[in-house]
């Protein structure tokens, strides 16, 4: 009773580790894509500035340079915005790859801790089964030697008696003549053995 | 030397305890063989001391004479005749009656000595037989040795087929 209790603690150990390890992975892959969101965000943000700043200061070198700003600004405001636009693109396929590569490292690993998982509970089991059986067979044993042991007991009690029941009923049955003949015939043989 | 005929009646004696009543009825009339005379030494024979005895010492008289040491050497000589009987000790299953006890001392006189006396114990754990002690030599001829030789080999038999039978049985 006690082994079967504590194969069934054992087993539950080891689901909760399992719903642990797979409920922490969960969390770190949401965490992973909300960085990448994150991160997103930032990298637009800042090619905005970039793209800015370069604007402006390309205004201020064609002004300089006494060029029709108009055009010049209006040229390369489509300039600098086809190449944001190209820029963030990279940017995005960049992202989606690493963020497709953790995300399939993180599943892999999710997939390999449970094949480990359940193989570690499937070898528990069979030890608990395996100690649980060894256990069974060991008290079965000792329960069968006690009975043998219990036989040979009474058994052996129940021949001292027939034999002290025997002893007495020899000794009773016999009368005097006979005693005396038996005691006759007894030392006749101890004469002939010399040893009177 | 005590005559044929007082050894005879010596031989007479059956078991050690008469013996030793005789030794002890000796030691009396050796008191009193300086003290009374000859007539007088008769009459104690005559009513004190026991009739077997009594035949042998008068026995030794007639032919010793009833002086004063001839009553000595007759009363000495007849005790270490009967210290000089040989005993053998026999201890057996039953208080025997006295019949029986002749029966076994006159095979005995008859095949072993003529003066031989019987030591006998009662045990009833021998159960029948006799166990024998004589001349320094032990026999046991008794039954109960045989009996636990074979109830020995009854009981082995009987735990043997005990575990057997009871070796294939399961919970």
């Amino acid at each position: 009773m006690t082994f079967e209790v504590l194969g069934i603690l054992v087993l539950a150990i080891v689901l909760g580790v399992v719903l642990f390890a797979y409920d922490r992975s969960l969390r770190e892959l949401a965490g992973i894509k909300k960085d990448k969101i994150d991160f997103e965000q930032r990298a637009r943000r800042r090619m905005l500035k970039i793209l800015r700043e370069a604007r402006d200061k390309a205004v201020e070198i064609v002004g300089e340079a006494q060029v029709d700003a108009g055009n010049l600004k209006q040229m390369m405001d489509v300039e600098m915005d086809r190449l944001a636009k190209e820029q963030l693109s990279d940017y995005k396929e960049t992202i989606q790859n690493i963020s497709k590569n953790i995300e399939d490292e993180v599943k892999n690993e999710v997939g390999e801790l449970k094949k480990v998982l359940e193989m570690e509970t499937v070898e528990a089991e069979k030890t608990v089964a395996k100690r649980m059986a060894e256990d069974y067979a060991q008290a079965e044993k000792k329960i069968e030697d006690y009975k043998l042991a219990k036989y040979k007991q009474i058994e052996e009690g129940a021949v001292g008696v027939l034999e002290e029941v025997g002893r007495k009923l020899v000794g009773k049955t016999l009368n005097f003549r006979e005693h005396t003949d038996f005691i006759i015939s007894a030392l006749e043989k101890a004469k002939l053995q010399n040893d009177i | 030397m005590i005559s044929e005929n007082t050894q005879e009646i010596l031989n007479g004696i059956i078991l050690k305890s008469e013996a030793v009543d005789w030794l002890r009825e000796l030691d009396v009339l050796d008191q009193s063989v300086y003290k009374t005379d000859a007539t007088n030494f008769v009459q104690t024979l005559e009513k004190e001391v026991n009739s077997k005895l009594s035949l042998a010492i008068m026995n030794e008289l007639k032919i010793k004479g009833d002086g004063i040491e001839a009553r000595a050497e007759a009363l000495r000589e007849i005790r270490d005749g009967v210290n000089s009987l040989p005993e053998i000790k026999l201890e057996v299953a039953v208080d025997l009656p006295t019949a029986m006890i002749k029966r076994i001392s006159k095979w005995l006189k008859e095949n072993v000595a003529p003066g031989i006396v019987l030591d006998i114990t009662e045990n009833e754990e021998i159960m029948a037989g006799v166990r024998i002690t004589y001349l320094g030599r032990y026999v046991d001829l008794s039954a109960e040795k045989n009996w636990t030789e074979v109830w020995k080999q009854v009981t082995s038999e009987l735990v043997t087929k005990g575990e057997t039978s009871y070796g294939g049985n399961s919970v």
